[in-house]
């Protein structure tokens, strides 16, 4: 009987990306995956979005990014519900702007 | 009576293949993606089976139907503008879609039977079976 080492069906998911002055948001569409199948990783500079989607005959849906050097990788967030995720990305506080009190002589 | 066949199998996964090409694709020179809402549909001798993806839908954003022998699927997901963001890249958009199959036979509109979890609508069609025919026994009045 012939055996079949069967690869998993990589799939990429949509993705909005966001931003604001606090960071970057990523939406991204997991749809049949828990909070259980997914993984973020950082390779270099790339966020390495990874999930595994057992309702989906064990797909894997994955993508990356390049982040900017200004976020900030120790203080992601991510949320899923519905099969959504959305991960924020807070700016390195020094990247933040902010309001420089300036005071005038003369 | 004539039953045409069943036609309307929708986008397979397998159009999903070629999404595998676009693996390390990072954040310059994206291209757009294809279909968010994935189809599929399996026939076994006692049922239908559809699963479709539907990403950040609710049970109340989807509609089923069904008659003697068609089955309608739609939803919409409107996606929300967050407030103190601006948009850098849009691949999900607004998600619409509507869709009516015809089945070679009879179903069992009763009893079909919708799950939504995480995003994936699983949508089990009972089929009723056809009518069997009988001999009728031709009677002779003894009188």
């Amino acid at each position: 009987m012939k055996t079949e080492t069967k690869t998993p069906r990589v799939l990429v998911p949509r993705v909005d990306i966001l931003e604001s002055t606090a960071g970057l948001r990523l939406v991204a569409d997991l749809p049949g995956t828990t909070d259980n199948d997914v993984e973020l990783h950082l390779e270099k500079s790339a966020l390495v979005l990874q999930a595994r989607a057992p309702a989906l005959g064990d797909a894997i849906w994955r993508r990356s990014f390049v982040l900017p050097r200004e976020l900030d990788p120790e203080s992601v967030k991510a949320h899923l519900a519905d099969g959504v995720l959305t991960i924020d990305l807070p700016r390195k506080q020094e990247a933040q702007p902010r309001r420089i009190p300036v005071t005038f002589t003369g | 009576m004539f039953l045409a066949p069943y036609v309307s199998v929708p986008r397979p996964w397998s159009a999903w293949a070629d999404l595998d090409k676009e693996f390390d694709r990072v954040f310059e020179g994206l291209s757009g993606t294809d279909t968010p809402t994935g189809w599929e549909v399996h026939e076994t001798p006692e049922a239908w089976a559809f699963t479709v993806l539907v990403p950040g839908l609710n049970a109340d954003q989807i509609r089923i139907d069904a008659t003697l022998d068609t089955l309608s699927l739609s939803g919409r997901r409107a996606v929300p503008v967050t407030e103190g963001y601006k948009v850098i890249r849009q691949e999900r958009g607004d998600l619409h879609f509507a869709r009516t199959f015809q089945f070679p036979g009879p179903i069992d509109a009763d009893h079909v039977q919708a799950e939504l979890k995480s995003g994936v609508l699983r949508v089990t069609v009972p089929k009723r079976s056809a009518p069997q025919p009988r001999l009728i026994k031709v009677q002779t009045p003894t009188a």
